[in-house]
């Protein structure tokens, strides 16, 4: 099968137009670095079926990071393939130089002009026929339309390319270079790794092993100029190129808006960020979310859950169908799906944040104060992230060049609290701290953020990263389209649901059958007989006793590890709920699973700090490795149950003083931890600011 | 005179006075010699008609001149 890739700068659109050329839904935002590794899918061109690569971003075919190397392999490796450059019209300079590039290895490339709308707003105009003459490759403009998309792909597959190298080529003298690099490189590289010798380097070598003494023939060959002499080369064709094709009367520069004054403004650029995020968990955790929650738990429990077993009594149903029906279905996955409004809002503004183009600002901003604690500025898109969901915020800390600062970034994502932790926190909290359940869901949130901080000051002492460059590009300032919006919604709607019906519904029926039968496999009628599950929880209970926590509540954490939603619909089987009410069944001591404020609050920090699910797990395996996850996950078990004892007893202290009181006071002890961290983050200087020994990180390998 | 120095207006890129892995990715970004670049404030730049955030250890590597 025919292979298209799609390559270009970042934030130049591939995934957009990957996804409406393939019916896809690959992840898109409005910032650098998205996309971080190959997507691929087949889809039809004139009547032949092809398979549509989308690559990560790159502005140059040597690579700084892993998903870089990503797009310099599968464009080494793939000489044949036909190569679709999508270039931002409105940066058309910057893209040029990729797609010299690539002409300069010889591969079959066309160019696809992206934004052109939005570019003939600003007042920059592209001639397609004057650019592609002047280039000598097909030029093709991008509609925003989905039947235009396949139709300019269908022209693209049938245009006549061939891979024509630029006229300046020929001043590199690349033939002699590659005819001594013949015996150490494969045929595929041996263009790619000449360009490397005549730019004066061979550090940046694609799988070439040149012995030492191969280095002084190079010499012979009288290469004047080095690195200099061929980016100005390239640059001057590249200038000509643009001179003959773009006309532009753009008043303001790319990328710049008027909110730029205030977002990016040294005093204001914090506080503003802060108030941001403030509006945005007050929406979702306050009034407006609860509400949309509740009108969700009324529809699903009380109506459609009221049907299901008015039906079921018609029916005349056995006593163990019903009961499946009434614990398993409507309470577990219910339960679950009343906070679906508040998950999708949260998820809804932190899409909005990505589409807006704030979010590389945000890197921007964050970059100093990352900096001191080992991070990354970019380390803010999978941190922010988190907060939606840590499996899809792990993938993104590839765009971190930095290993040390990736690597601290993955390990602290899981402790910012993901949206599927927001049911137990709500529910819990609700049932034990009342209408003081916002400023304990508030506290959780900061106790993450604390928790994240502290390990973050503490692996920088121990292991501390140097300062790598960062350059950010500022992506335009974009009003999220309403058409997007809802396709954001619907997309985080459908894998709610999935992971609902697949994960949730299935495991709620473990659960159901381990509480509902003994070991004989026999179906409990009288309290006298144990469950599987009431077996297994009690063997664990007495290493949660020092939190307060009884059987049923282990139990719920022992699934959570699957899911954790599974950590609400597991409590609501247990404590048999019924109808609307998971929240008033926690408190009633008849219950399996009975909280007292301070076991309550032992119990959300637990489940707050231990390991994430296994899909997160597994994400982070990929991006740290085996080893580092398995040391990971038992000290992050340690401190939870650290923490988690700390809570019971801290909370067993202040009960006394009144569950309003107690709020209050755990919400001010943790926003004084944050406060001295941030000092103590304030005192530590950057390394390279401090100690002067170090270089910057220029590419560590 | 380095471009960290530069508190406002314009400059022309003279040299990247850094390693020449790290200089290929600067001429990338598009801050080869003669650019324009017009200062905008603390760590943010025009560079060819794009904002571009460029960190101090960086704006120490390259020279320019008004």
């Amino acid at each position: 099968m025919k292979k298209i890739f799609l390559v270009g700068n970042p934030n130049a659109g591939k995934s957009t137009v990957f996804n409406m050329l393939t019916n896809s839904q690959v992840h898109t935002g409005n910032w650098h670095g998205v996309t971080v590794t190959a997507t691929s899918k087949e889809c039809t061109l004139n009547r032949e079926r092809y398979t549509i690569y989308d690559l990560p971003g790159t502005y140059d075919l040597v690579p700084f990071s892993n998903e870089e190397r990503v797009t310099t392999r599968m464009i080494l490796d793939n000489p044949d393939a036909l190569f679709v450059n999508v270039v931002d019209v409105n940066n058309l300079d910057r893209a040029l130089n990729l797609v010299c590039e690539m002409l300069e290895l010889g591969v079959k490339c066309v160019v696809a002009l992206n934004f052109v709308e939005a570019g003939k707003r600003r007042g920059v105009a592209v001639g397609l026929e004057a650019l592609s003459r002047a280039l000598g490759v097909p030029v093709f403009a991008l509609p925003h339309n989905k039947k235009q998309i396949q139709s300019v792909f269908s022209r693209i597959v049938s245009a006549k390319i061939t891979a024509k190298p630029p006229k300046y080529l020929e001043l590199f003298d690349l033939d002699k270079i590659a005819f001594l690099l013949t015996p150490y490189c494969g045929k595929n590289y041996l263009k790619y790794n000449a360009l490397r010798v005549r730019e004066g380097a061979t550090d940046g070598m694609w799988e070439c092993k040149l012995p030492l003494n191969v280095l002084p023939r190079f010499r012979t060959l009288e290469l004047t100029g080095g690195l200099e002499y061929v980016v100005s080369t390239r640059k001057n064709f590249i200038k000509e190129v643009v001179r003959e094709s773009k006309k532009s009367t753009a008043k303001t520069p790319y990328g710049w808006s008027k909110l730029d004054k205030i977002i990016l403004n040294k005093y204001l650029a914090l506080p503003v960020f802060f108030a941001v995020m403030l509006v945005i968990f007050y929406l979702t955790f306050g009034f407006f979310g609860g509400f949309l929650s509740e009108i969700a738990e009324y529809v699903v429990v009380e109506i459609l859950g009221g049907w299901l077993l008015s039906l079921l009594d018609i029916l005349s149903a056995p006593a163990v169908v019903v009961n499946f029906f009434e614990n398993a279905v409507i309470s577990g996955v219910g339960s679950v799906f009343s906070f679906l409004p508040q998950i999708l809002l949260l998820l809804l503004f932190l899409e909005i944040l990505e589409q807006s183009g704030y979010i590389s600002r945000l890197a921007w901003i964050l970059e100093p104060v990352f900096n001191r604690i080992g991070l990354s500025g970019r380390s803010v898109f999978g941190l922010l992230l988190g907060f939606g969901c840590s499996t899809t915020a792990i993938p993104t800390t590839a765009t971190i060049k930095n290993d040390r600062a990736r690597i601290k970034t993955a390990i602290l994502i899981p402790f910012m609290s993901c949206s599927a932790k927001l049911p137990v926190f709500s529910v819990i909290g609700g049932a034990v701290f009342g209408v003081n359940n916002a400023l304990i869901i508030f506290s959780l949130y900061l106790l993450g953020v604390a928790v994240a901080l502290l390990i973050a000051l503490i692996l920088n002492k121990m292991y501390p990263t140097n300062k790598t460059e960062e350059i950010v590009e500022f992506t335009p300032m974009r009003v999220p389209s309403a058409r997007k919006i809802f396709s954001i919604v619907w997309q985080n709607t459908r894998q709610f649901l999935h992971r609902l019906v697949f994960v949730v519904l299935g495991c709620t029926i473990i659960i159901w059958v381990l509480d509902n039968f003994t070991f004989t496999l026999k179906f409990i009628t009288n309290e006298a007989e144990v469950s599987m599950l009431e077996s297994i929880s009690k063997f664990l209970a007495p290493l949660f006793s020092p939190m307060g926590l009884g059987f049923g509540a282990v139990c719920a954490l022992i699934f959570g590890l699957i899911a954790k939603e599974l950590v609400l619909s597991s409590i609501a089987i247990l404590n048999s709920v019924t109808g609307v009410g998971v929240a008033a069944s926690i408190i009633d001591s008849a219950s399996v699973v009975c909280f007292t404020p301070a076991s309550a609050l032992a119990f959300l920090t637990f489940c707050l700090l231990y390991s994430p699910c296994i899909s997160a797990i597994s994400q982070l395996k990929s991006a740290v490795g085996g080893k580092i996850t398995a040391i990971y996950l038992g000290l992050q078990f340690l401190l939870a149950y650290a923490l988690g004892v700390l809570a019971y007893y801290l909370g067993g202290l202040i009960e006394s003083v009144g569950v309003s009181a107690m709020c209050w006071v755990l919400m001010c002890v943790v926003f004084v931890v944050i406060c001295v961290e941030i000092a103590l983050i304030s005192l530590t200087r950057g390394r390279c600011q401090s100690c002067k020994r170090c270089q910057i990180d220029f590419k560590s390998k | 005179m380095k471009l960290s120095s530069v508190k406002s207006g314009e400059v022309r890129v003279r040299s990247v006075d850094a390693p020449l892995y790290f200089r290929r990715r600067m001429y990338a970004y598009g801050l080869v010699l003669n650019t324009k670049i017009l200062v905008r404030g603390r760590g943010v730049y025009i560079v060819a008609g794009v904002m571009l955030g460029i960190d101090r250890e960086i704006a120490d590597k390259i020279v320019v001149a008004r």
